[in-house]
């Protein structure tokens, strides 16, 4: 067990107006999976992932981060009194943008996570290079990011997230902003990618194929308050190519999902 | 090749082909009209004047270059620390900023005397008048840069493990360049001003000192060859900037793209 949360609570406004994002959420993603989070577009998915990556703060709950590395483990109930969230800082968060920093090049955006971290920036880019080798991207180390294609962009967006080495990975609608090809292209590539090595990602998306297709275990939460409704598994074996959209089981937790969703009249 | 060579005729020729004209169609009206040459002086005596005196002029000129780029480089320092100061904390923005503003409401022409009671007769006084009078907007648009870091990339160096002075060096400082370079292009011709202002109430040297010497002894032709003079600073000077900006800024200039 990678991370375990339980009765989540979350509300925002001031005085008198409150509004409840997220009630009782409860979830568990293991070490080595991929658990996605499906919802309709505001129903608090990205307010879930601020709390988890420690941008934000629960009202009330519990979560527990206890991954391969033994770097963040706290407990909080409710945690909004400390000061400091102690899980900033331990667990990776790319979000929807690719938010690659334009003044830098390719690889010093890959590089930025270790000099935060305190390495000098020499030994950081060599480490970013040997990284960029690994998966063939090295003619565009020296590119600056608006030279590339929307697709590219994700890709190194995503590989600076895995260079964090933390054990935990969060991806808020990576492939979103994509055109359909690019991002089937990207969904391989980015399986490949965590195929190689051991930790505990969280996707978040609206898509319902994206989330069958990638995923080990499929949270469906609902709109506004959002909560957990339901929990699919997926067990198509790795590594997975795109037959399995035209396969029955596919279908059969598509239509699922879609009724969880609300969509009533699905057309096979 | 063609096409940098008529962008070339684009961005030089046009200005070049306006002041001709204007100065043909001076030269021209002064002669028909007959007025005389110690009220408006033709172009021709103008460049003639330029020829002949060039050693009076080159000395001046010097002296007034001096002046503005030492007040423009303790303006950047002064403004580039200060506009540092101001992205940093809120608190200090608050209580800085009106007096920021109302510094600039204190007329330069006023100051400008006062100053040389205080500090002297030298080069010191105009110097503080070029720096005075460039300040502002390189503080405004410095500052103004480091507060318009985005968000999302803030949050993504948190999730990094960023304390605040990262987000300083490898956010706010890198989103506040462009700004500061154009703060800087607004300020450089103002240094020529500064300078100008400077020498006007009082001075021995530069070209505001040619200027004032030159009108009462009816030598027009020498204060309007100061004014082209200052132009061409100015001009120069804000070209520089433009070549510093493509230097420091690669991101938003080169323009290459690639395909996957």
């Amino acid at each position: 067990m990678a991370i375990k949360i339980n009765k989540l609570n979350k509300q925002i406004g001031n005085s008198g107006s409150f509004l409840s994002v997220l009630t009782d959420v409860c979830l568990t993603a293991h070490t080595g999976h991929i658990t996605s989070i499906l919802g309709p577009s505001g129903c608090g998915k990205s307010t879930l992932l601020n709390i988890i990556a420690g941008l934000d703060f629960a009202d009330c709950g519990y979560i527990d981060l206890d991954a391969c590395v033994d770097t963040v483990k706290n407990t909080i109930y409710p945690e909004a009194n400390t000061k400091k969230n102690l899980r900033l800082g331990n667990v990776a968060y790319m979000q929807q943008k690719d938010l690659l920093l334009p003044w830098r090049t390719v690889i010093e955006n890959i590089a930025l996570s270790l000099e935060i971290k305190g390495n000098n920036k020499l030994d950081s880019l060599s480490v970013a290079t040997a990284y960029l080798a690994d998966f063939g991207l090295v003619q565009f180390a020296d590119n600056y990011p608006h030279s590339l294609s929307g697709g590219m962009k994700q890709r190194i967006a995503f590989l600076r997230t895995m260079l964090t080495e933390s054990p935990i990975i969060l991806l808020d609608e990576p492939f979103s902003s994509l055109d359909s090809l690019t991002r089937i292209n990207l969904q391989i590539w980015f399986m490949d990618v965590i195929s190689r090595i051991s930790r505990t990602v969280v996707l978040v998306t609206h898509d319902v194929e994206e989330a069958i297709f990638m995923s080990d275990k499929i949270y469906v939460m609902s709109e506004r308050p959002g909560h957990i409704e339901n929990c699919y598994e997926v067990d198509f074996p790795r590594p997975r190519n795109t037959m399995i959209i035209s396969d029955s089981k596919f279908m059969a937790i598509k239509s699922n999902l879609l009724r969880d969703l609300g969509v009533s009249h699905v057309i096979h | 090749m063609l096409s940098t060579s008529k962008g070339a005729i684009y961005k030089w020729g046009l200005p070049l082909l306006i002041v001709i004209i204007i100065f043909l169609f001076w030269e021209i009206m002064v002669f028909i009209q007959d007025i005389p040459r110690w009220l408006l002086p033709p172009p021709s005596a103008v460049i003639t004047s330029l020829i002949i005196d060039y050693k009076i002029i080159f000395n001046h000129t010097w002296i007034t270059l001096l002046e503005v780029v030492l007040g423009f480089v303790i303006a950047l320092s002064a403004g580039f620390l200060l506009a540092s100061v101001i992205g940093i904390s809120k608190t200090i923005e608050k209580s800085i900023y009106p007096f920021l503003i109302a510094s600039q409401t204190i007329p330069i022409i006023v100051i400008a005397p006062m100053l040389l009671v205080w500090v002297g007769y030298g080069l010191l006084p105009k110097v503080i008048v070029v720096a005075l009078i460039s300040f502002f907007p390189i503080v405004v648009n410095t500052s103004d840069g480091m507060r318009s870091i985005d968000g999302d990339m803030e949050k993504l160096l948190l999730t990094m493990g960023a304390h605040k002075w990262h987000i300083f060096f490898k956010l706010r400082i890198p989103t506040s360049i462009p700004y500061l370079l154009s703060g800087m292009k607004v300020a450089m011709p103002l240094c020529v001003i500064g300078a100008v202002i400077g020498e006007w109430v009082g001075s021995s040297q530069g070209l505001g000192y040619l200027m004032i010497r030159s009108k009462p002894q009816f030598q027009t032709e020498l204060v309007f060859a100061a004014i082209l003079i200052l132009s061409i600073m100015g001009i120069t000077l804000f070209l520089l900037v433009g070549i510093i900006e493509r230097l420091m800024i690669p991101w938003l200039h080169d323009s290459k793209k690639i395909n996957e």
